[in-house]
């Protein structure tokens, strides 16, 4: 690569880099500002008939910021991986054809075959800088904070639409068809063990019967067979 | 046009149009790619597991028979997913009785399923048919990747029914950083997770896996599919071209038929094996009791791939020391996760190496 072009590449990267770090600043000067000011309205407790459930509605407020903050979050992450991936390539690229003239052959049509490693040298570059990535500690903590966040969203949503939908139209709610699932699997644990003891006790009492009928059929050979032996002792 | 460009350029770009075009030909005729074709009758059910018998195909049989253990996330049928590259078929060639475990779907009230019901239930009952069917007291255990963890749980808990242990591709040792799907384990909330799906949906599970390399398993290998088509117009190469196809079909089948996972189960599985590793740590508790991997006093076979990019060697390497057994060993073959099932190498070198392994251990004492 020449002067100029390693040159250009890190003024890319500068500036991407600026274009993201200028992002966060602003999106976490956004969230700090909204912690300061509607947040705190958002946990005043409410009063009233309606309390309850304007409570519950006000909650969804810091759950929505949350989730939005870890999506931007990632989402930033996640721009400046394929901004790493594509630069990568770039560079890759230029190594391996650093003039136009390099792709084409002697009637200056470009080569097909150049074509496909081209593609080669862009999923390579990509796959390795996305992989990288995934395993960095960096990633598993944002995955793991979206998850979580998306979680208590989800379930958010959940009750809201138990509370306000499903019970007030008497239709099943997924909460009371778990409590049937949990009673359900309970009972069926209790049936199987049941059932073992069952088996197991069916067994113990075919055991004793055929010992004690091959006791009798014992007893009553040995009773025959000295009759039997009386007898011949009294010819 | 060709003064433009040369024709050896324009036969290029006319073959990849021709291999999409001869894939699509091949796609639009709706191939027959059936899985899991060896026959096999279901002996045993309990709930949704089923307990598969597969048809001896021999005079006579190892009078021990195996018993196929797999993960929760996977079908029945990886081990069995061409008629030409099965490992079930090798099996039953060289005669050996062999059962599997299919866990089927859960729904329902399988969200609060254990890893208890899993072993000490349907394992431990599966077992026990097994025994009673053939009058024997010990089975074989093989199992696969995460059924290689059960595997081994059970053999810790049960030693007196297992005759051999042969894990496959199975981890023991969660500790290590090598594969990213452990350290995200370490960093997700699994409660929230179960507490919210409590089935836990195969999508979700799918979508990590795709994450681990998205633009090779999202794109590369389609391409990869269409680009290995060849142009020929004989008979050998449309065979073959269609036997590829649906041999593609087959595994595509097989990685997206992800069953749910019982919530219980799983959130055990990552919090005891995933985040506090306590299994090779003699810590992890079964039913009330805990798993002492030294009471695995079995013949084990420890079979791991060297390319695995889901279970590390690292993951299974442990177990040798882990356990009593004094006849032990293990062997690394020159492939991946999934090719150590369903790979030539497999055929040619895994399934005889297993094999050869098992029959002097499997008959009678």
């Amino acid at each position: 690569m020449d002067k100029n072009s390693e040159e250009k590449l890190k003024l890319e990267k500068d500036q991407l880099k600026v274009s993201l770090d200028m992002t966060k600043e602003f999106f976490d000067l956004w969230t700090k500002s909204y912690q300061s000011t509607f947040g705190k309205l958002a946990q005043v407790p409410a009063f009233g008939p309606i309390r309850e459930k304007q409570e519950k509605i006000m909650k969804s407020m810091p759950i929505y910021t949350d989730l939005y903050t870890a999506w931007i979050e990632s989402n930033i992450n996640f721009q400046s991986v394929f901004t790493e991936a594509t630069k990568r390539t770039y560079e890759k690229t230029i190594e391996q054809w650093p003039k136009l003239s390099d792709i084409k052959d002697g009637k200056g049509c470009v080569d097909p075959e150049k074509f496909k490693d081209l593609y080669n040298t862009w999923l390579e570059a990509y796959s390795d800088t996305f992989k990288e990535f995934m395993k960095s500690e960096h990633f598993a903590s944002d995955m793991g904070k979206l998850t979580s966040v998306f979680m208590d969203f989800q379930k958010y949503n959940k009750e809201i639409i138990e509370e306000n939908y499903l019970k007030p139209n008497n239709l099943p709610t997924k909460t009371e068809i778990d409590e049937i699932n949990k009673e359900l699997y309970d009972i069926k644990k209790i049936v199987k063990e049941l059932t073992k003891k069952i088996q197991i006790l069916s067994k113990k009492e075919e055991i004793r019967e055929s010992t004690e009928k091959s006791e009798e059929l014992g007893k009553s050979e040995l009773s025959e067979k000295t009759t039997s032996e009386e007898e011949t002792l009294n010819e | 046009m060709n003064n433009l460009i040369p024709e050896s350029h324009i036969n290029i770009i006319d073959n990849d149009f021709n291999k999409f075009a001869k894939g699509m030909e091949i796609l639009l005729k709706s191939p027959d790619f059936s899985v899991g074709t060896t026959p096999s009758e279901v002996v045993y059910t309990e709930d949704k597991m089923k307990l598969i018998h597969y048809m001896p195909i021999t005079d006579e049989q190892y009078s021990i028979p195996v018993l196929v253990i797999y993960a929760l996330v996977n079908r029945y049928y990886i081990l069995d997913l061409q008629p030409d590259k099965s490992v079930i078929k090798k099996l039953l060639n060289d005669g050996f009785d062999v059962y599997a475990i299919d866990w089927g779907y859960p729904s329902g009230p399988d969200r609060y399923l254990t890893i208890d019901d899993y072993i000490n239930g349907y394992i431990d009952n599966a077992i026990n048919d097994i025994r009673e069917r053939h009058k024997i007291d010990k089975v074989t255990l093989m199992g696969v990747c995460q059924g290689g963890t059960f595997s081994i749980i059970y053999s810790a808990l049960h030693p007196e029914n297992v005759r051999n242990l042969v894990t496959l591709v199975s981890p023991v040792d969660f500790n290590t950083d090598k594969c990213a799907l452990n350290i995200w384990a370490k960093n997700i909330d699994i409660d929230k997770i179960v507490d919210y799906y409590g089935i836990i949906p195969g999508d979700f599970l799918n979508v990590a896996f795709l994450l681990l390399d998205p633009f090779r398993l999202l794109l590369d290998k389609y391409i990869g599919m269409f680009d290995k088509i060849d142009c020929k117009d004989d008979d050998i190469c449309i065979r073959n071209n269609e036997e590829n196809m649906r041999n593609f079909l087959r595994m595509e089948k097989w990685i997206f038929d992800s069953p749910a996972q019982a919530g219980e189960a799983y959130r055990q599985f990552i919090k005891d094996c995933y985040q506090k590793n306590l299994l090779i740590k003699n810590e992890m508790e079964i039913g009330g009791k805990k798993i002492n991997l030294k009471n695995i006093n079995v013949p084990l076979l420890n079979v791991m791939a060297e390319f695995d990019h889901l279970v590390p060697n690292e993951e299974s390497k442990p177990l040798l020391d882990a356990v009593s057994s004094i006849d032990k060993e293990e062997i690394i073959f020159p492939t991946g996760h999934i090719g150590i099932f369903v790979g030539s190498k497999s055929q040619k070198n895994v399934c005889p190496y297993i094999a050869e392994w098992l029959k002097p251990r499997s008959s009678r004492v």
